[in-house]
């Protein structure tokens, strides 16, 4: 039954004893599993917000008043919602590192103030596309703002229910410096939709002849 | 983990021992439900279903095609077949088709107990199965008998007055669900083989067929995000009235160019992405009976990715409105062929090897086994689809677009070859996972009809586009002087078509039915660490693991037993 080919490699490598190694628990799992998976999540996602921002700028190219005439956009609520986020950004690394240092104080603080940001964020974005004074039927500017702010709207509501879910872990004490792979996944995810937002805000407002 | 420790008492040849489990598997806290093997399965069941749905489709369009003056479909009625054969067949048979096999078959391959996120694949599962569910339901809501549009839905592209009714809606929710499914269920195998190789199992000794699920996942991974948001920005127009992708209307319009750049910007990816697997499956098989490694690993793995990279440089070529690029995305499409190229001329020197070494009258031997018999369907189809993309890539945006060369090329190049493969995979990997053999003699036939059957169907469509003959005909007259290859189509497509049924007749009586011989846990004497599992398959896959020093775990151990008996 056993097969020895003639060639293709040699006789050095062949096991000595015929080693039986015991398989990995099937209930263990490897570090930075979790993590990975969100970063290949965020791949994915990021090229949902590329093909949107390649729209934008497709159809921004092809037009001839970019936003149309009637819309009118201050920079006030965006701004507010770039410094929260960059600030919930500071506060997210605070976070991980207390956890990382099992300093348990620092890392409730930090994480209730990360979600308050998270929840502002998403307060200033629900009120920047209900006043935006156009629907998402109006024209393809319309179309696109609603559809831009709205998918990070809803990557800021999963966000902050992932930082609910896995911060109210984290404050009870499950995580510390042997394992907090979890956290550090929610962490990767808030980061991106922070950089999401940054994008967002730079197709839509620094690019264009808003006051 | 000190591996070399195991003391001589332990070893025992894993056929015949049958060790206490080290630890009480759960594979991830799930149920019986979350079981990888399960989970592969019925995604390969729903793809099944859907080949033959997207098949019976074919069959009454090549019914419609084979004499000239036909009536028996109005035109639009053949176009709505036409869209929902394209669209059964990649979204609902392709994609699934692919994650299935690589859900039952890569934890087997790379020494682990389970996938990474056992759960998240079933999920994904259901998933589908919503999706298919919408975008079987799209026939019958108000409105399906305009979605005559192709399923690249760029016919026109289903937007404004002309599509009211809900049913693009479906369609495009549907296949947005699906494809957010498989996007999950990439991402779950490519952690998986990352994260839970077994030790010892370098990225250098990965299992060719791995190998080609990862770079396939990481494609599809980039590729499907792009599908979705255009699917999703098209429901958008349909449902809330805007007009991101209708005429350039001053201030309110958005533009209608940007459909099919988008679309096949993630769609050409995506097809490339499903002939990989194929590609990965051949490179397993075919050294497994040629009884000797693979020529060069190291190029095979290098080929793999490159057509990972390259299929992104080619999705301008299938636009029809590119004027300004189209020497650089003919070049794409030429490029990304070379690797293709080289995987086959890798499985052709593996053979010569063999021959050489063994003598040309045993390889014969290992050659007419079932598996092989597809593999060998499998050159000769994909030998075909490699030369009409080469002449399709260098005569880009001439005359062979939107004609029958385009229709003969892409099933020759991705779809004859996918279903050739799962065909394959199931023979293959089918006593191994399911504990039975399928049907040998069976097998044979089903690999003759269905090889057979894709030349006869799918050559002719190249002689066809050479005619000029549109992609959306659905009737023409004697004077055109399609016919002849219209009708050896038709029974080429017929031909395949029976095949097909054979091998699903085939796997429900082997298999369903477990009417199939019983298969030991190492039928084919293979090389890599699935078949140093025990047969039946327990839940968490192995007992025991053997120390991975090269790229061919299975056979090193086999070895070593053969040492030990002296």
């Amino acid at each position: 039954m056993s097969l020895v080919p003639t060639s293709g490699y040699g006789v050095s490598e062949l096991p000595p004893k015929a080693a039986l190694a015991r398989p990995r628990p099937p209930d263990e799992v490897p570090k930075g599993t979790n993590l990975l998976g969100v970063l290949l999540l965020i791949m994915a996602d990021a090229m949902v917000l590329a093909t949107l921002l390649a729209a934008w700028i497709t159809i921004k190219g092809g037009s001839l008043s970019w936003p149309p005439a009637k819309v009118h956009l201050t920079t006030y609520l965006p701004s507010v919602i770039t410094i929260t986020a960059a600030m919930s950004g500071f506060s997210m690394a605070w976070a991980v590192s207390s956890i990382r240092r099992n300093d348990q104080r620092s890392a409730t603080i930090a994480l209730i103030l990360t979600s308050l940001f998270g929840v502002a964020i998403v307060n200033a974005q629900w009120y920047s596309m209900v006043r935006a004074g156009f629907g998402i039927g109006d024209h393809a500017y319309g179309t696109l703002y609603l559809l831009l702010i709205g998918y990070h709207a809803v990557h800021q509501v999963l966000a902050v229910g992932a930082l609910i879910l896995v911060g109210s872990r984290a404050i009870v004490g499950h995580f510390g410096r042997e394992g907090y792979d979890p956290m550090r996944a929610v962490a990767a995810f808030w980061y991106y939709s922070i950089a999401a937002w940054m994008l967002i805000m730079a197709a839509i407002f620094l690019f264009s002849r808003h006051a | 983990m000190s591996l070399t420790e195991v003391s001589t008492e332990e070893v025992e040849p894993h056929v015949a021992a049958p060790v206490a489990a080290p630890v009480v598997p759960s594979a991830g806290g799930g149920g019986a439900a979350n079981d990888h093997k399960a989970v592969g399965g019925a995604y390969l069941g729903i793809a099944l279903l859907f080949l033959v749905v997207g098949g019976v489709l074919a069959l009454i369009m090549r019914a419609q095609l084979t004499s000239p003056d036909s009536t028996a479909l109005t035109d639009q009625q053949y176009r709505s077949l036409f869209t929902f054969h394209g669209t059964f067949s990649v979204f609902l048979f392709l994609i699934p088709a692919w994650i299935g096999v690589a859900t039952m078959v890569v934890p087997l391959q790379i020494g682990a107990g389970r996938l990474a996120f056992p759960r998240l694949q079933t999920m994904t599962l259901w998933l589908t199965v919503v999706g298919a569910g919408l975008v079987s339901a799209t026939p019958f809501i108000q409105g399906a008998k305009r979605i005559t549009t192709g399923w690249a839905l760029d016919r026109p592209i289903p937007e404004g007055a002309a599509f009211r009714g809900k049913a693009i809606e479906y369609l495009l929710l549907g296949v947005v669900v699906i494809l957010a499914a498989a996007v999950a269920a990439s991402a779950n195998l490519i952690v998986t083989i990352v994260k839970l190789r077994a030790p010892g199992l370098t990225a250098r000794r990965m299992p060719l067929f791995s190998w080609s699920v990862l770079v396939s996942g990481a494609v599809l991974l980039l590729a499907l995000p792009v599908l979705i948001a255009i699917m999703g920005m098209l429901f958008v127009d349909h449902h809330f009235g805007a007009q991101l992708f209708s005429g350039f209307t001053g201030s309110r319009g958005g533009n209608p160019e940007m459909w099919q750049r988008l679309f096949w910007f993630g769609a050409y990816p995506m097809l490339w992405a499903l002939v990989l697997p194929v590609l990965g499956l051949a490179s397993e098989v075919i050294p497994v009976f040629a009884r000797r490694p693979i020529a060069d690993r190291a190029k095979a793995l290098g080929a793999m990715g490159a057509i990972g990279v390259l299929a992104f440089f080619g999705w301008g070529s299938e636009v029809t409105n590119l004027p300004r690029s189209r020497l650089f995305f003919a070049a794409g499409t030429l490029v990304v062929l070379l690797p293709v190229a080289s995987v086959l001329v890798n499985w052709l020197l593996t053979l010569r090897a063999a021959a050489k070494e063994r003598g040309a009258a045993e390889l014969r031997e290992g050659l007419a086994s079932g598996p092989m018999l597809y593999v060998i369907g499998i050159v000769t189809v994909l030998a075909a689809g490699l030369a009409a993309s080469a002449f399709s890539a260098i005569a880009a945006g001439r005359s062979y677009h939107a004609n029958y060369w385009q229709i003969g090329q892409q099933h020759l190049m991705y779809f004859a070859p996918a279903t050739l493969g799962i065909a394959a995979a199931a023979h293959f990997w089918g006593p191994k996972i399911w504990g039975r053999y399928l049907s040998p003699t069976a097998g044979k036939l089903e690999a003759l009809l269905l090889a057979g059957g894709a030349h006869l169907a799918f050559l002719p469509a190249l002689v066809l586009g050479l005619q000029h003959m549109p992609v959306e005909t659905s009737a023409y007259t004697a004077g055109d002087g399609w016919q002849a290859a219209n009708v050896v189509m038709t029974i080429g497509t017929a031909v395949f078509a029976f095949g097909t049924l054979v091998f699903i007749l085939d796997l429900f009586f082997s298999v369903v039915l477990r009417r199939g011989p019983e298969a030991p846990a190492d039928p084919w004497s293979g090389h890599t660490l699935e078949w140093t599992a025990p047969t039946p398959l327990p839940r968490h896959n192995f007992d025991r693991l053997p120390e991975v020093r090269s790229a061919t775990p299975a056979l090193d151990l086999h070895a070593a037993e053969g040492e030990l008996d002296r």
